[in-house]
């Protein structure tokens, strides 16, 4: 990632100084320092929650999968050779998680409806700005295969690069890219239509 | 130069490095049609990332060893009452919960509340099997909410003594987050560390009062 060129949207990204603090809170945490590993949960759980959250369009879902990723990541630390891979590391037991948890719902995308009422997706504290928008991206999301609305996911708003993309979700890069070409330009006919289709406001 | 030297969308999507896309840039100067390209490919990632993230509804925290090895009861437990949003509302399978768990299951919170125990440093209350006295669903129900009531006071005294204790080795951030989960949780131990021997003289009480007015069960 290039900082200096990141548009400013408001989400983590893993800056310089970021990664060394969270290197010294690994190290900790695999030493048995729990306090540690709290204030890395506390860097990290906004992330994993809404990752997950858009693959299972559930808040109480993604609450308790982003806890038990954070639970089994503590206990599978001592495994994670390098701490600077724990970003796509941490979305790796995230991901994992969700496949389980497909696994056992039978979940297909034909069968999930998104979530009822996505006027009231935006959870308290976070002031609803543009609904219109916030529900023509949801939608547009949920219309996408699980996998390819996974890798736009990863993509767009966690930042990963091609290859993270393809370690998260065990996959060939080429797939990983295919996926998110694919997602991405379906999301780009729903949110910016070409201007002879009418405006898009 | 008829072809764009790179896919525009490995450009929006931050895949090429920083000569490859000047090469993009310059190409996208002169052709039209990409330049249009690009529009639409960059408002669709702005609207994308124009919509706000969630805050989860519960920060996450976790405390001291044992609890990270959750038993399936412990597991259980702690999934139901997190899932409840208040007793009040849950009356009715708490009541499940609480009879069920509490004499079907006695076993299974014997060893939970030793790991509560672990976790958080309290004693918790005794459990013991209590006679079927067959009461009513609400009767029932304002009679546990009698108890927890009570048994609620204790318990917040009990985990102002756990924060005070932490207070002194965290800093201010995970003070917040102990609290924010310790918040979480007392509302679930309350429920939890029910006092039986109080539930069991109110049944009691109850059922002579049943018999001495001649019914009403």
């Amino acid at each position: 990632m290039r900082p200096e060129e990141r548009k400013d949207t408001g989400r983590e990204h893993a800056l310089i100084f970021r990664e060394v603090e969270d290197r010294d809170l690994i190290l900790k945490a695999r030493r048995g320092d729990v306090d540690a590993y709290n204030i890395l949960v506390s860097r990290w759980e906004k992330r994993v929650y809404n990752y997950l959250l858009k693959l299972l369009r559930n808040r109480e879902d993604a609450l308790d999968l982003s806890q038990d990723t954070f639970l089994k990541a503590y206990r599978a630390l001592a495994r994670l050779d390098d701490p600077r891979s724990f970003p796509k590391w941490i979305f790796r037991i995230a991901h994992n998680e969700a496949i389980s948890h497909f696994r056992k719902a039978k979940w297909t995308v034909d069968e999930e409806p998104p979530e009822q009422s996505e006027g009231r997706a935006v959870a308290a504290g976070a002031p609803m700005l543009r609904p219109d928008l916030h529900i023509a991206v949801a939608s547009a999301l949920d219309r996408l295969p699980p996998e390819q609305r996974e890798a736009v996911v990863l993509k767009v708003y966690e930042g990963f690069k091609f290859h993270e993309i393809a370690e998260i979700q065990e996959c060939p890069v080429s797939t990983a890219k295919s996926r998110v070409y694919h997602g991405f330009d379906a999301l780009r006919d729903v949110l910016a239509p070409m201007e002879r289709m009418g405006e898009t406001r | 130069m008829s072809e764009c030297p790179h896919d525009l969308r490995d450009y929006v999507l931050d895949e090429l490095s920083d000569a490859e896309r000047r090469e993009v840039e310059a190409y996208v100067a002169s052709s039209p049609e990409a330049a249009s390209e690009l529009e639409r490919l960059q408002v669709t990632q702005q609207a994308m990332t124009a919509v706000t993230e969630e805050e989860p509804p519960r920060r996450i925290a976790f405390v001291s060893d044992p609890v990270f090895e959750p038993s399936p009861g412990l597991r259980w437990w702690r999934a139901f009452w997190e899932s409840a949003p208040r007793f009040a509302l849950g009356a009715a399978a708490l009541l499940a919960v609480v009879f069920g768990g509490i004499w079907a299951t006695e076993p299974t919170l014997a060893r939970t509340s030793g790991e509560w125990k672990l976790a958080f440093g309290g004693e918790p209350a005794q459990v013991a099997p209590v006679q079927d006295v067959g009461l009513r669903a609400d009767e029932v129900r304002s009679l546990v909410a009698e108890v927890v009531a009570e048994s609620a006071e204790r318990q917040a005294a009990r985990f102002e003594q756990i924060l005070a204790d932490q207070r002194s080795e965290l800093d201010g951030q995970q003070r917040a987050r102990m609290a924010a989960f310790v918040e979480d949780s007392t509302a679930a131990l309350r429920l939890v560390s029910l006092d039986v021997q109080d539930l069991k003289y109110r049944l009691a009480s109850r059922d002579s009062v049943a018999m001495n007015s001649g019914g009403g069960r």
